[in-house]
C-alpha cells in the first residue's frame, strides 16, 4: 500500500509544472492589502464562477476572493480536448471575458493552493505555487468548489514521459506540444474524458486505441444501442475500440519515454502517448481534518450538502465534482461530476451565501456530446431499471435512435442519438414530472411538440423562466 | 427588454415566420437565393400545430437562462443592460448541451458548416425582428418590458 501511494505522488508531481504562459494570466493577480473577505470561493471553474455570479445578483458590494491552484484566467475545462484537436484556440478557452474579475469586483488568487481550513476560526491559508509565499485569508462565507482529481489505478510505469491524465489545461497544452512526435496513442477509459480525448487525437496522429474495461463505451451515459452507435463513429474515424480489456502495465524506452502498454488479455500495444482517463474522484483534501462531513467512500466520498448546497457547517457551502447533489430523477444525493451541475450548484450556493433562499433541483445524470458529427444526448436512467412499473418507448430509424424510460407515465430517462432537436422539451417534462398519459402515443414521433402537451404545461413552456429554483 | 409573443388565436400556421427567420440568418439574405443557392440555416422559430391550434415558439430570453448556465464553453450569456440571452457564435463548439437544457426546445443544431447551436437573436440591426415584421396576420408581436 505504501508503495502505491508513493508512486501515485510521483505521478501527480510530474504535471503541475507550468509549461506555456498565456499573456494576461497574471495581470490581475496583484494582491489587495486586505486579507479578510466576506465571501471566499475556492475553485475558479464552473462552480466558483457560478457562485460569484450568484453572489453578485444579490450583493453588489460584499468583498469576494476567488482562489485556484491553477494560474489561469477562468477557462472552460470541458474544452481542453478541443484545444488538442485544434478547433478551439487558447483564447477561445476563456470561460468568461478577461474583464470578469474586475467587472465583478473579485480579488483573484490564481496559482495559490488553499489548505489548513479552520472552520471555527473562519480562515484558510493560501500558498503560492510560484514562490511559496503564504497568506492567511479570513472569510465569513466559504464555497468549496475544488472539483475532481483523476482516478489513477496502481500500475507500473505511470511516471514515464508521455503518460498523463486529462483533466486540466496544463495537461492538454503538454499533449498538444508533443503531438508532432506522437505516432500512436492509447487512451485508457472510454468515459466522457476518454472518448473526447480519443476524438481529439483521431485525425491528428496515425493510430489511436481506446481501451475500456466495461463491455461498451460511455457506459454511464448510454444504453447498448446508443453506445454501439457512438463506438461505430469512432471506428469509422480510425479509432480502435477495445472492450472488456484494460492496461496492466506501462513500459518505457531507455530515455524514460512510454513505448508500449501491456493489456489484460496478454497483447501489447506500442504507443508514445498514454492517456489515463478512468474517471475522477472528489478532490476533498481541504476538508480532511475539519468537521465538514464527507459521504461514505462507497457513495463516492464527496462533500455532503443539503439542497441549498450548504455543508453541515453553517456558512460553508460546496458544489461541483467535489460535492454531492440532489438527483431529481432518483431523489437521492449523489456525485454528478458534470459542468452544468457545477455551475448551477455554485450559482445557487452564491445566491444563498448572499442571503437569498434557493434550492438546487436541477441536477441529474445528463450529458450531451458530439462525436465526429454524431450528436448524442441523454438524461436520467439510461437502462430500464429491473423493477415493476417501468416501461420504455423506443424509436430507431435512418441511423437515429431515441428512447424514453417511463415510470407510471412520467419520463425518467432519455436518450437521443443522431437527432437531438428539441431534446430539452423531454428534459423539462422529466423535471416537472409531467404525466405523459394523454400524449404517450406521440412521444418520440415527428408530431411530438409543445402543442401536444396538456394546457397548463404548454402555457408554462411558452413563458420565459423567471425564477431559478 | 424586447420579447416576442405569439397570439395563438390569430396564428394561421402559415410558417412564414420560419421562412423569414431563415432568410434573415442566411448568407445572402435573399429569399430566392437562400433556398435555391444556399443550404438554408435552421429556423430559430418553430410553428407548432395540432388541428386548429397553432402558434410560433422561439427563445424566450428567460431571466433565468438555463442554456447559459449549462453552456460548457461560456458561449451564452445574458446582457446586463438589455436582458437578452446572447450566444457568441465564435465560442460555440456544438456540444448541444444548450439544446438539452432548453426546456422549450428553442435551440436548434446548425450542422451546415462548423457545428453551432442556433437560437433567436432578436435580429440585431433590425428595429423589429423579421418574424414579427413578416407575419401576415399579426400573430407575433414585440413587447418592450421593464427588466
Amino acid at each position: 500500500m505504501t508503495l502505491f501511494t508513493l508512486r501515485k505522488r510521483n505521478f501527480e508531481n510530474q504535471y503541475p509544472v507550468p509549461s506555456t504562459r498565456y499573456p494576461g494570466d497574471f495581470r490581475e493577480n496583484k494582491l489587495m492589502a486586505t486579507k479578510k473577505f466576506k465571501y471566499l470561493v475556492i475553485g475558479n471553474s464552473a462552480g466558483g464562477i457560478g457562485c460569484v455570479e450568484g453572489i453578485r445578483r444579490v450583493d453588489r458590494t460584499g468583498t469576494i476572493a476567488i482562489v485556484s491552484d491553477e494560474r489561469y484566467h477562468t477557462y472552460s475545462r470541458p474544452l481542453i480536448t478541443h484545444l488538442i484537436e485544434g478547433d478551439v484556440e487558447r483564447g477561445g478557452m476563456d470561460f468568461r471575458p478577461r474583464s470578469f474579475y474586475r467587472g465583478h469586483d473579485v480579488q483573484p488568487y490564481l496559482g495559490f493552493r488553499a489548505g489548513n481550513l479552520d472552520t471555527n476560526g473562519r480562515k484558510v491559508s493560501l500558498v503560492s505555487s510560484e514562490d511559496g509565499t503564504r497568506h492567511t485569508i479570513r472569510f465569513e462565507k466559504l464555497l468549496i468548489a475544488t472539483g475532481g482529481k483523476p482516478f489513477i489505478p496502481p500500475m507500473e510505469g505511470l511516471d514515464l514521459d508521455g503518460v498523463t491524465p486529462m483533466i486540466n489545461l496544463d495537461q492538454s497544452l503538454e499533449v498538444r506540444k508533443k503531438l508532432g512526435r506522437v505516432k500512436s496513442a492509447v487512451v485508457l477509459g472510454a468515459g466522457l474524458i476518454g472518448t473526447k480525448t480519443a476524438q481529439a487525437l483521431a485525425h491528428q496522429i496515425e493510430k489511436v486505441t481506446m481501451v475500456e474495461l466495461a463491455d461498451r463505451i460511455l457506459s454511464p451515459v448510454t444504453d447498448a444501442v446508443s453506445s454501439e452507435m457512438a463506438a461505430d463513429a469512432f471506428r469509422r474515424n480510425g479509432v480502435q475500440v477495445l472492450l472488456t480489456n484494460t492496461v496492466t502495465e506501462v513500459r518505457g524506452d531507455n530515455r524514460g519515454r512510454v513505448s508500449e502498454v501491456q493489456l489484460k488479455d496478454g497483447s501489447v500495444l506500442p504507443c508514445d502517448l498514454f492517456i489515463v482517463a478512468i474517471g475522477v474522484r472528489p478532490r476533498t483534501e481541504i476538508v480532511e481534518g475539519t468537521d465538514i462531513s464527507l459521504s461514505d467512500i462507497k457513495l463516492g466520498g464527496g462533500i455532503e450538502v443539503g439542497m441549498n448546497m450548504e455543508t453541515n457547517v453553517e456558512g460553508i457551502y460546496a458544489c461541483g465534482d467535489c460535492a454531492h447533489a440532489h438527483d431529481f430523477v432518483t431523489g437521492g444525493m449523489k456525485l454528478l461530476p458534470l459542468w452544468p451541475n457545477a455551475y448551477i450548484g455554485g450559482r445557487i450556493a452564491g445566491l444563498n451565501m448572499a442571503g437569498s433562499k434557493h434550492q438546487h433541483r436541477w441536477a441529474t445524470n445528463m450529458n450531451s456530446v458530439d462525436f465526429f458529427g454524431f450528436p448524442m444526448v441523454s438524461a436520467g436512467f439510461m437502462l430500464k431499471p429491473d423493477r415493476k412499473g417501468f416501461e420504455e418507448v423506443i424509436r430507431q430509424e435512418d441511423g437515429n435512435y431515441s428512447k424514453v424510460i417511463l415510470k407510471g407515465d412520467v419520463i425518467q430517462g432519455l436518450i437521443m442519438a443522431g437527432n437531438v432537436d428539441r431534446a430539452g422539451i423531454y428534459l423539462g417534462l422529466m423535471r416537472e414530472k409531467v404525466k405523459t398519459t394523454s400524449f404517450k402515443k406521440e412521444l418520440l414521433t415527428d408530431d411530438f411538440a409543445v402543442v401536444q402537451l396538456p394546457f397548463e404545461v404548454k402555457e408554462k413552456i411558452k413563458q420565459p423562466i423567471m425564477e431559478i429554483e | 427588454m424586447k420579447r416576442i409573443y405569439a397570439k395563438e388565436d390569430v396564428c394561421i400556421g402559415c410558417h412564414l415566420c420560419e421562412v423569414h427567420c431563415q432568410v434573415e440568418h442566411s448568407r445572402t439574405r435573399n429569399i430566392i437565393k437562400t433556398f435555391k443557392e444556399e443550404i438554408p440555416p435552421p429556423s430559430r422559430i418553430t410553428v407548432e400545430e395540432s388541428g386548429p391550434v397553432s402558434f410560433a415558439l422561439q427563445c424566450r430570453h428567460c431571466p433565468e437562462p438555463y442554456c447559459a448556465y449549462a453552456c460548457i464553453a461560456g458561449a451564452i450569456y445574458q446582457d446586463e443592460q438589455t436582458g437578452e440571452v446572447i450566444q457568441e457564435k465564435d465560442k460555440c463548439i456544438g456540444c448541444w448541451t444548450c439544446v438539452l437544457s432548453c426546456t422549450k426546445g428553442a435551440i436548434r443544431a446548425d450542422t451546415r458548416g462548423p457545428r453551432k447551436a442556433a437560437k433567436c437573436d432578436l435580429c440585431p440591426g433590425r428595429e423589429v425582428p423579421a418574424c414579427v415584421e413578416m407575419c401576415p396576420n399579426d400573430a407575433l408581436y414585440l413587447e418592450e418590458e421593464e427588466l
